[in-house]
């Protein structure tokens, strides 16, 4: 019995995680039409970035990562996508030689191998239903799936947020009723390296931050964006609950190891038998 | 005798006569003629077909691990086991690629092939697996091949082998059809042929030469890692080759396996392995953005100035 609570404990925590970076990921998936592998990448750039400058900035280094992570993304979209938006399969290549060539300096930068660790905002652990979480994790959970029902909110009671939910149902149309595709896409990147930057310290703080850390997430990031379907936040807060249980459950009652496979192995089948997801457009 | 033989047969002149001219180094030359089989058999399929496989080293990995399984564990010759190890790569690659190539279109495709990499390599390193595949540190050493100058030769030829044999079918009735069937399934459909079992031949036969590279490149390092079957890292590094070269062309994925090889050979005193990886994969970027065809284009824009140069086949000239 304590284990089914410790996986759902765990499971919604780290659902909620994998929600924030994932949200960004999933939006600019469904109003391009692409994938943009460089973004798992960032993610660990941003957790490099925070084992550089929180010994001297402490908690404020969290704002200061996630604003220059939303930068980022937004220069990354300037410089390398919006020139070949209409073609997703040079934005998929491209952004894979990226991504690898971001792992390459980071791996030249720090030590490759090694894991750093980033010191807690919130050192010690809380009992939640008999089970022992670390205070920083459940500070992240509660983020997380505040930040998710905030977008749920604005995305469907702003403009913004309903031509964001428009887009990857009909890019042409939105055309045709004057959205600015590009500057939606434009928010979209910054908005999402946002939250890529606060993922980057709750993940890289509980995992470390290494140079192979973004692996794991991009698998993540593609099976919520798959279950949850393309451009749908409510999908992805259905998808990343699933995962993160899923997560939990197979670490727990299986191997460690096996969880990238069975993981992908569930996205695979939705891809195969419902490719819209649990609530979005369809993929591909 | 066709101009495509007498092509392939240049291009096997100019192989030989690198591996002649640089007898010093041949691990780099037999290295260079591996990965010249990796990439011309990602470009064979990924190229024509036009699905994008990110998933091709499966072929590579389930070849080599299986060969590398068969001779550490039950101690059978090398050659058996690496003539098993073809068929179960070829076969099981096949298996695992072609339902999924089926039934999943466009960039999750991809997508899927990519990420299946990431999480075979996982397996293979995972606890359950590790009594048979010896997780991390792999299996070594096995029986392996050494450096030697009928080797570099052996896989020349069976690089330009390959490339005619692969020619020829993209100018026969089947390779035609793959042709309309990247262009427009629908015409394919429409004419009661299923386009995708052309395209599930044309995977098949380019994981064959995948998993007889596998083999070969397993029993050459004499170590089955998953460094050197599964990585995502090798696979990128077929994936710019081709590009550096010319991924819609056979001979540009040859060259580019060559230059790529030959500069991380130059660089190796200088920089070390990461630095080197920027560097190629740099090179891979600027050239997809300015030179999408690859340095091969460069050539065939020489070529077809010659004045007894013939038009270039619809194959040799690619997409």
């Amino acid at each position: 019995m304590h284990d089914v609570v410790y996986v759902l404990v765990y499971g919604v925590i780290f659902a909620s995680l994998y929600g924030i970076m994932t949200v960004g990921f999933s939006l600019i998936c469904g109003l391009g039409g692409f994938y943009d592998i460089t973004l798992p990448a960032y993610l660990m750039v941003g957790a490099f970035a925070l084992v550089k400058l929180s010994p001297y900035l402490s908690h404020w280094s969290v704002v200061v990562v996630a604003i220059g992570m939303g930068a980022l993304c937004l220069g990354h979209y300037y410089v390398f996508i919006r020139p070949q938006r209409e073609n997703p399969y040079r934005v998929f290549l491209a952004t894979i030689l990226l991504a690898l060539g971001v792992e390459s300096v980071m791996a030249i930068l720090f030590t490759y191998g090694y894991t750093f660790k980033l010191s807690p905002m919130l050192p010690g652990s809380v009992d939640l239903l008999g089970v022992a979480v670390r205070r920083e994790l459940v500070l992240g959970g509660i983020i997380g799936w505040v930040a998710l029902f905030a977008l749920r909110y604005l995305s469907a009671h702003t403009n913004m947020g309903r031509a964001i939910i428009a887009i990857p149902q009909s890019t042409r149309g939105s055309q045709v009723v004057g959205l600015d595709v590009v500057k939606i896409q434009m928010l979209v990147y910054f908005m999402g390296g946002l939250l890529l930057g606060i993922g980057a310290y709750f993940y890289g703080g509980y995992i470390g931050v290494s140079v192979h850390m973004w692996v794991y997430p991009m698998i993540i990031m593609f099976t919520i964006t798959t279950l949850g379907g393309l451009g749908s936040i409510k999908g992805i807060m259905y998808a990343t609950l699933l995962v993160g249980l899923l997560e939990v459950g197979v670490v727990t009652f299986i191997d460690p190891r096996l969880r990238e496979f069975i993981i992908l192995g569930v996205a695979v089948v939705f891809l195969i038998y419902r490719p819209r997801g649990i609530a979005g457009a369809r993929i591909g | 005798m066709s101009r495509d033989f007498y092509g392939w047969i240049a291009t096997l002149v100019v192989l030989v006569a690198v591996v002649l001219v640089m007898q010093g180094q041949l691990s780099f030359v037999i290295t260079a003629s591996l990965f010249a089989v990796f990439a011309m058999s990602w470009s064979f399929f990924t190229s024509f077909s036009g699905y994008l496989n990110l998933g091709h080293v499966i072929f590579i990995g389930l070849a080599g691990y299986s060969s590398a399984i068969l001779n550490y564990h039950l101690g059978w010759p090398m050659w058996l086991c690496m003539v098993l190890g073809v068929v179960i790569g070829t076969g099981g690659g096949w298996l695992y690629l072609y339902p999924i190539h089926r039934r999943i279109t466009g960039l999750s495709f991809e997508m899927v092939s990519f990420l299946s990499i990431v999480a075979l390599s996982n397996l293979v390193v995972s606890g359950l697996a590790r009594p048979v595949t010896g997780g991390d540190i792999g299996l070594s050493p096995l029986d392996g091949l050494y450096s030697t100058m009928p080797l570099a030769v052996a896989l020349a030829v069976l690089v330009c082998g390959f490339g005619f044999w692969y020619t020829r079918y993209l100018k026969s009735g089947s390779g035609k059809i793959v042709d309309f069937a990247r262009e427009n399934p629908g015409i394919v459909r429409s004419a009661g042929a299923d386009p995708h079992r052309y395209t599930g031949r044309l995977l098949l036969l380019s994981g064959l030469l995948a998993s007889i590279g596998g083999v070969l490149y397993v029993a050459f390092t004499g170590a089955a890692v998953v460094s050197n079957t599964f990585a995502l890292g090798l696979m990128i590094r077929i994936v710019v080759m081709a590009i550096i070269g010319g991924r819609f062309s056979l001979r540009g994925s040859i060259l580019g396996a060559y230059l790529v090889v030959f500069l991380g050979m130059v660089l190796m005193p200088y920089v070390d392995a990461f630095v080197q990886f920027l560097i190629i994969y740099a090179i891979g970027f600027v050239i997809y953005f300015v030179r999408p065809r690859g340095l091969v284009s460069v050539f065939d824009g020489l070529l077809e100035r010659l004045p007894w140069a013939g038009r270039p086949s619809h194959a040799e000239k690619g997409l």
